[in-house]
C-alpha cells in the first residue's frame, strides 16, 4: 500500500488547538461531518436501544416488560430518534466531508452556518428526549410523546407537556436541516472548481443537490404544520378540531406533503453513495450516468404528487385515491432505471467483493425488496387490507435499514479509508456485513407474514396466533442490536489503531474522481486553490466535452 | 496541479452567499404560504 502524500500537507498548521476552539468553534467541513457521523452513531444506537425494548415487549403474546403507554412512547420516539437523529444527520456528514473534496472546493460555502447547523442538534435532541429521560430516570412527568412519528391530532395533543418540546425540538431539527441544504446547494452551484460542470459531478454530489431542494421545499411545511399544532395545543385554535370548525384530516396532508418528499430525503443520498460504488468495484464507469441523474430528478418531482397514499384509508373521493395510485406507481419506473443501470455497470465487470460492495449489492436486492411491497401498498383495495398492519412496519424497515443504513455503512466503509488513511480491518468488516444481513432479514422479513395475516402495527400485546413469527423477529432484531456494536468497533479501531495498513491516495483501485487525488487522510484544507481538473480526475465525462 | 489565483474563489464565496439568501427567502415563502393556508383554510 504505497502512500503518495505529496500535496497539501503544509495545511495541517492551520488546524485549531484545543478541543473548544477544534469542535465547538468548528467551520471545516471535515470536522463538522465527522461530528455529524458520531452524533449519527450515537443516534442510531439510541434508537437501536429503544428498539430492543419493542423487540423485547413483543418477543412474546401478553405483557412482559413494559406499560402500554411507555411502549407508544418508544415507538414514537424510536422513530423520530432515527430518521432525523440518525438516518438524516449521517447523510448530512457524509455531504460535508465528501462534496467539498469531490467538487474541488475548498470547504462548504458557508463554514459559520454549517458549525450552526451541527451545534443546533444535539440542543434539539435534548428537548426531544428530555420528557423520556425525566421520567425514565426521575419518573418526573408523563414520559415521552406516544402520538407516534407522524404526531397525528387529535391523538398527540393528549401527550401533556411533552407535546411542547416535541414540537420546539421538530422546529430545531429543521431549521439545522434547511441551513445545511442551502450551505449544501450554495457549495454545489457556487463552489465548484473550474471544469466540474454540473453533468460530470458525481452521482453522489447530484443526488444530495436534488435532496436539498427537497429539504428546502418540504420542511417549512413540516414546521407550519408542528406550529398550528402548537396553537391548536396551548392557544385555543382549532386548525385541526373539528368543534371549532378545522379538520384534523388537513393534518394529515399536510403532514405527508412533508413526510414522503421526507422518505425521498432518506434514500436519495443512498441512491448516490451506491452509484459511487458499484463502479469503484466494477472497475468500469457508471452505465447511463444521465439517466441516473434524471432518475433522481424525477424521483423526486413525483414525490411531490404521491402524498395520499400514507392516508387511502382516511376517505377520499374515487379520482383522488386513483391518481394517488398511479402517480405512486410511476415512481417505479425511474427507480427501476437505476437498478437496471446498478446491474449493468456491474455487467462483465472485474468485480472484487470488499466490504463496501457487499453492502452496496445487499443495498440493491433488499432496497429492491422493500420497492416491491410500496407497490403493493400503493394498489389502493390491497392498502386497505394492509394499512397499519405489520407489512407496512415491514416494507418501511426494509427500505429505511437495509436500504439508507446499509448505504450509510456502505458509505463509511468505502470513505473511512480516505478519512483516516487507514485501512479498516477488511475480515471484520465483511463479518459485520454477513452478520448484519442475516439478522436483519430475520428481523424484518416475517414481519411481512405478520402484516398479511393481520397483525396490526403500534400495539404491545398481540393475538396469540402471531406469537411464533414474532419470536423469531424478536431473535433477529437482537442479532441486528449487537451485530451494529462490531460496526462501532471497527470505525473505533480503524480511527485509533496505527498498525493497521495505510492507505493509499486512490485507496481501491477502481476508484475515480478528484476525492481520490487527496492524500489519505486528506489535508485539513482540502483544495484552497481550485484544482486544474483533467480527465483522469474525472469519475464521468471528460474535460474538453 | 494547482492555481494560486483565489480572487476567483473570493467571487465565488460572494455568489454562494447571494443563493444562500435567495434559498432563505424560498423557505420563509413556503412556511408563510403553509400558515396563511392554515389560518385561511380554518
Amino acid at each position: 500500500m504505497a502512500h503518495d502524500a505529496s500535496t497539501h500537507h503544509d495545511d495541517h498548521d492551520h488546524k485549531p488547538h484545543g478541543f473548544v476552539n477544534r469542535w465547538l468553534y468548528a467551520t471545516n467541513h471535515k470536522d463538522i461531518g465527522t461530528m455529524y457521523l458520531v452524533f449519527s452513531l450515537v443516534m442510531f444506537f439510541l434508537g437501536g436501544l429503544m428498539a430492543m425494548v419493542i423487540r423485547g415487549e413483543l418477543m412474546f403474546p401478553g405483557l412482559q416488560l413494559i406499560e402500554p403507554e411507555f411502549f407508544n412512547q418508544m415507538t414514537t420516539m424510536h422513530a423520530l430518534v432515527m430518521i432525523f437523529g440518525a438516518v438524516m444527520p449521517a447523510f448530512v456528514g457524509l455531504a460535508n466531508w465528501m462534496i467539498p473534496m469531490m467538487v474541488g472546493a475548498p470547504d462548504m460555502a458557508l463554514p459559520r452556518m454549517n458549525n450552526w447547523s451541527f451545534w443546533i442538534m444535539p440542543f434539539a435532541f435534548t428537548t426531544l428526549l428530555l420528557p423520556l429521560a425525566l421520567k425514565v430516570f426521575f419518573d418526573i412527568g408523563g414520559g415521552g410523546p406516544a402520538g407516534g412519528w407522524t404526531l397525528y391530532p387529535p391523538l398527540s395533543l393528549q401527550g401533556g407537556d411533552s407535546v411542547a418540546f416535541t414540537i420546539f425540538a421538530v422546529h430545531m431539527m429543521g431549521i439545522s436541516s434547511i441551513m445545511g441544504a442551502i450551505n449544501i446547494i450554495a457549495t454545489i452551484l457556487n463552489m465548484r472548481a473550474p471544469g466540474m460542470d454540473l453533468l460530470k459531478m458525481p452521482v453522489f454530489v447530484w443526488s444530495w443537490l436534488i435532496t436539498a431542494f427537497l429539504l428546502i421545499a418540504v420542511m417549512p411545511v413540516l414546521a407550519g404544520a408542528v406550529t398550528m399544532l402548537l396553537t391548536d395545543k396551548f392557544f385555543g385554535t382549532t386548525f385541526f378540531s373539528a368543534t371549532g370548525g378545522g379538520d384534523p384530516v388537513m393534518f394529515q396532508h399536510i403532514f405527508w406533503f412533508f413526510g414522503h418528499p421526507e422518505v425521498y430525503i432518506m434514500i436519495l443520498p443512498a441512491f448516490g453513495i451506491v452509484s459511487e460504488i458499484i463502479p469503484t468495484f466494477s472497475r468500469k464507469p457508471l452505465f447511463g450516468y444521465k439517466a441516473m441523474v434524471y432518475a433522481i430528478a424525477s424521483i423526486a418531482f413525483l414525490s411531490f404528487i404521491v402524498w395520499a397514499h400514507h392516508m387511502f384509508t382516511v376517505g377520499m373521493p374515487l379520482g383522488g385515491e386513483l391518481f394517488f395510485m398511479y402517480a405512486t406507481m410511476l415512481i417505479a419506473v425511474p427507480t427501476g432505471i437505476k437498478v437496471f443501470n446498478w446491474v449493468f455497470t456491474m455487467w462483465k465487470g472485474s468485480m472484487t467483493f470488499e466490504t463496501p460492495m457487499l453492502f452496496a449489492l445487499a443495498f440493491v436486492i433488499l432496497f429492491s425488496i422493500g420497492g416491491f411491497s410500496g407497490l403493493m401498498l400503493a394498489i389502493v383495495p390491497a392498502d386497505f387490507q394492509y394499512h397499519d398492519t405489520y407489512f407496512v412496519v415491514a416494507h418501511f424497515h426494509y427500505v429505511l435499514v437495509t436500504g439508507a443504513i446499509f448505504s450509510v455503512m456502505a458509505a463509511v466503509y468505502y470513505w473511512l479509508p480516505k478519512w483516516t488513511g487507514r485501512m479498516y480491518n477488511e475480515r471484520l468488516g465483511k463479518i459485520h456485513f454477513w452478520a448484519s444481513a442475516i439478522s436483519v432479514n430475520v428481523l424484518f422479513f416475517p414481519q411481512h407474514f405478520l402484516g398479511l395475516a393481520g397483525m396490526p402495527r403500534r400495539i404491545p400485546d398481540y393475538n396469540v396466533a402471531f406469537a411464533d413469527w414474532n419470536l423469531v423477529s424478536s431473535l433477529g432484531g437482537f442479532a441486528f442490536g449487537l451485530t451494529q456494536l462490531l460496526f462501532a468497533y471497527i470505525v473505533w479501531d480503524c480511527s485509533r489503531n496505527k498498525s493497521l495498513a495505510k492507505a493509499t491516495d486512490q485507496v481501491w483501485e477502481g476508484a475515480h474522481g478528484l476525492e481520490w487525488t487527496l492524500s489519505s487522510p486528506p489535508p485539513y484544507h482540502s483544495f484552497t486553490t481550485p484544482p486544474v481538473i483533467t480527465d483522469s480526475m474525472l469519475a464521468h465525462g471528460n474535460v474538453a466535452h | 496541479m494547482i492555481t494560486t489565483d483565489r480572487s476567483e474563489l473570493d467571487h465565488r464565496r460572494a455568489a454562494a452567499k447571494l443563493t444562500a439568501w435567495i434559498l432563505a427567502g424560498v423557505v420563509f415563502g413556503i412556511y408563510g404560504l403553509f400558515w396563511m393556508s392554515g389560518v385561511l383554510g380554518s
